[in-house]
């Protein structure tokens, strides 16, 4: 705040010229502030470029065994070899190999599932806050019933309705995680609508669905986003635990999760089949996390520097 | 004579609140049955304590909610039967200008945003069309061009105002409704945005209302003035025959409450005791006779209506003999 004194007497004359800057270019601006939060877009750019490129980077194919080295240490480690820069599984396969090829889908996973969430939460949210007493009631009923439910219990349930896949075992988790949506959503849409702004866009004459994603949405945004970035973490993990019940990513294909889940026997005689995918999840849902305080942050017109 | 923009016929607004589980649900009569009128050009002030129903006659004459009884003419349509279209053609007509200038803005907007969205919603204009109405907005209220970029939480609380007085110009509204618009702000800050209005007021020929509690702030701006005391009017009239000769009691308290900077202004402080009675729960007959020093039997058990005397309207049973 103290910078702002400063810029007015400054900036003056160059901004006659400039025009709206553009909205990219000042999000840019906001973001590349926070350290922390270009260092997990650098990190995020890599994995989904890996995820990406997988057949061209990854060194073997996820699913090849190599039935002379079962679990090979690291290529740095005693008895490691450089065939295997990161060792190989209980199954002789090539852990970089599966964690790059394992990008894919675990990426996919946290994103569809989180906007599978996102997007229809947010809308029922907003829905349950600008319509209290009917339709309000109700959501916010269904979504006590589904939150007094063990969420793993529910999504099992889930999945015995619509069959396993790794589809349904999406659908599964972004339903379970719907009520944090809606609730958290609602709770910061009440309280935006009773300030004086939204009532003066009503006068100015705001229809509903103006008054919702225009005036009111954007002032929720901020524990959505680092609800979001949270439960993107979440998802993968509980993607592991579906498959771990044989109903999510199906043995031979290459997961985050599902890698560390099946390597929990291995994890006093070798720590690398355990530790390195879950290394592999938790600096990414770092990253992700810190990208979403980032994001949060230069959507905060409160955050910038003067304009 | 100017043309009446706005005519409120027993306007009343009850609130139903819950009182708890298994109880009937309480009603809060925060508006009893209250009538003006308003002329295009003139400003009426609504003075009252808190509590007294200021802010919920603003909400009915927004059109932000309907009132429960009573009518409410509006440049010579009934909004009582007004359909849906001329609803919002209505409203564009009355706009607001909020008490506290922080919480009037949106905080994810930038001013040139919000200023176009009454244009936005209202208008066919281009986006061209619509920055330069917005720009030459923001010059008439002494905003400088650059300020279109910027968001809300940039400017001080004098500013804000201007925006948010901007805004409620954009569509030139025949009516304006200001709740408060001046408590928040600094006393040096007060003065050139209430002369602010009085300029917009003269350019525009809209019509206010003001509410206040301030009533050195209502001598300023004031045509006419209409005094709540717990949802009704208690005395309705121009501004210089009440403030020369108050009749209602409640009135001459509240006149005699505001400090003068002139010894010979200064008048014996007339003071009243207790609280403001509920909404929930009002006293019989007149709402004031709790407080009053002149109340009698009568006044407890008879609602006095408003009736003209001296060139005012003053609701009160005793109003000669108190004033004789």
């Amino acid at each position: 705040m103290t910078s702002i004194s400063t810029a007015p007497t400054a900036a003056p004359v160059e901004e006659l010229a400039a025009g709206y800057p553009s909205p990219l270019k000042e999000f840019w601006q906001g973001f590349s502030h926070n350290k922390g939060a270009v260092a997990g877009l650098v990190f995020m750019s890599i994995v989904a470029f890996c995820a990406l490129f997988a057949p061209w980077i990854a060194p073997y194919d996820p699913i090849e065994q190599f039935r002379d080295y079962f679990l090979t240490p690291p290529a740095w480690a005693d008895g490691g070899s450089s065939q295997f820069l990161l060792g190989t599984d209980e199954l002789g396969r090539d852990i970089l190999s599966r964690l790059i090829y394992g990008a894919r889908l675990s990426l996919l996973i946290g994103l569809v599932s989180v906007v599978m969430a996102l997007i229809p939460g947010v809308v029922m949210g907003l829905l349950a806050a600008f319509f209290p007493k009917a339709l309000g009631t109700v959501i916010m009923r269904l979504m006590d019933v589904m939150m007094a439910l063990p969420s793993l219990l529910l999504a099992v349930a889930i999945m015995a309705i619509l069959g396993p896949g790794l589809v349904n075992a999406m659908i599964a988790i972004a339903v379970v995680s719907l009520p944090a949506y809606v609730r958290l959503t609602r709770a910061s849409a009440m309280t935006e609508l009773n300030r004086d702004y939204v009532t003066a866009s009503r006068v100015a004459g705001a229809g509903l669905l103006r008054l919702m994603f225009v005036t009111v949405l954007p002032n929720c945004m901020a524990p959505l986003i680092v609800h979001a970035t949270m439960s993107f973490s979440s998802a993968i993990l509980e993607i592991a635990a579906l498959g771990f019940l044989g109903l999510g990513v199906q043995p031979p294909t290459p997961e985050w999760g599902t890698m560390l889940a099946s390597a929990r026997d291995y994890m006093d005689s070798a720590w690398w089949v355990v530790t390195l995918p879950g290394l592999t999840i938790l600096v990414s849902v770092l990253s992700i996390n810190l990208m979403g305080d980032g994001l949060r942050d230069a959507l905060d017109p409160k955050m910038k520097r003067a304009a | 004579m100017s043309q009446t923009v706005l005519q409120a016929r027993d306007l009343t607004r009850h609130y139903e609140v819950s009182q708890g589980f298994m109880k009937p649900k309480a009603v809060v009569k925060a508006l009893n049955g209250v009538s003006f009128e308003l002329k295009a050009g003139k400003t009426l002030a609504v003075v009252g304590e808190s509590g007294c129903g200021k802010s919920t006659l603003a909400r009915q004459l927004t059109l932000i909610e309907a009132p429960t009884a009573g009518s409410l003419v509006l440049d010579g349509v009934d909004i009582a039967h007004a359909g849906k279209a001329e609803l919002k053609a209505l409203r564009s007509k009355v706009q607001m200008v909020f008490q506290n200038p922080y919480a009037s803005l949106n905080p994810r907007q930038k001013v040139g945003d919000q200023l176009g969205e009454p244009l936005l919603i209202n208008t066919k204009l281009t986006a061209k069309e619509r920055e330069d109405k917005v720009k030459a907005m923001m010059k008439r209220v002494g905003l400088r061009p650059e300020h279109y970029y910027r968001y809300p939480h940039m400017f001080s609380g004098g500013q804000r105002q201007r925006i948010a007085i901007a805004r409620a110009m954009m569509l030139q509204p025949q009516i304006v409704i200001a709740d408060e618009p001046t408590s928040a702000l600094d006393v040096s800050i007060q003065a050139q945005v209430l002369n602010l209005f009085m300029d917009l007021q003269e350019e525009f020929n809209t019509a206010y209302v003001f509410i206040s509690h301030n009533l050195a702030v209502v001598e300023h701006v004031a045509d006419d003035l209409m005094v709540m005391y717990l949802g009704r009017a208690v005395e309705v009239g121009s501004k210089e025959t009440i403030y020369a000769r108050p009749l209602h009691p409640y009135t001459q308290a509240l006149l005699s409450a505001t400090p003068s900077i002139y010894p010979e202004d200064r008048s014996i402080k007339i003071k009243i005791h207790g609280e403001l009675p509920s909404p929930l729960n009002p006293p019989s007959g007149c709402a004031f006779h709790k407080r009053c020093p002149y109340a009698t039997e009568l006044c407890g058990r008879e609602v006095p209506q408003l009736r003209t005397l001296e060139g005012r309207e003053v609701a009160c049973h005793h109003a000669e003999t108190i004033n004789a």
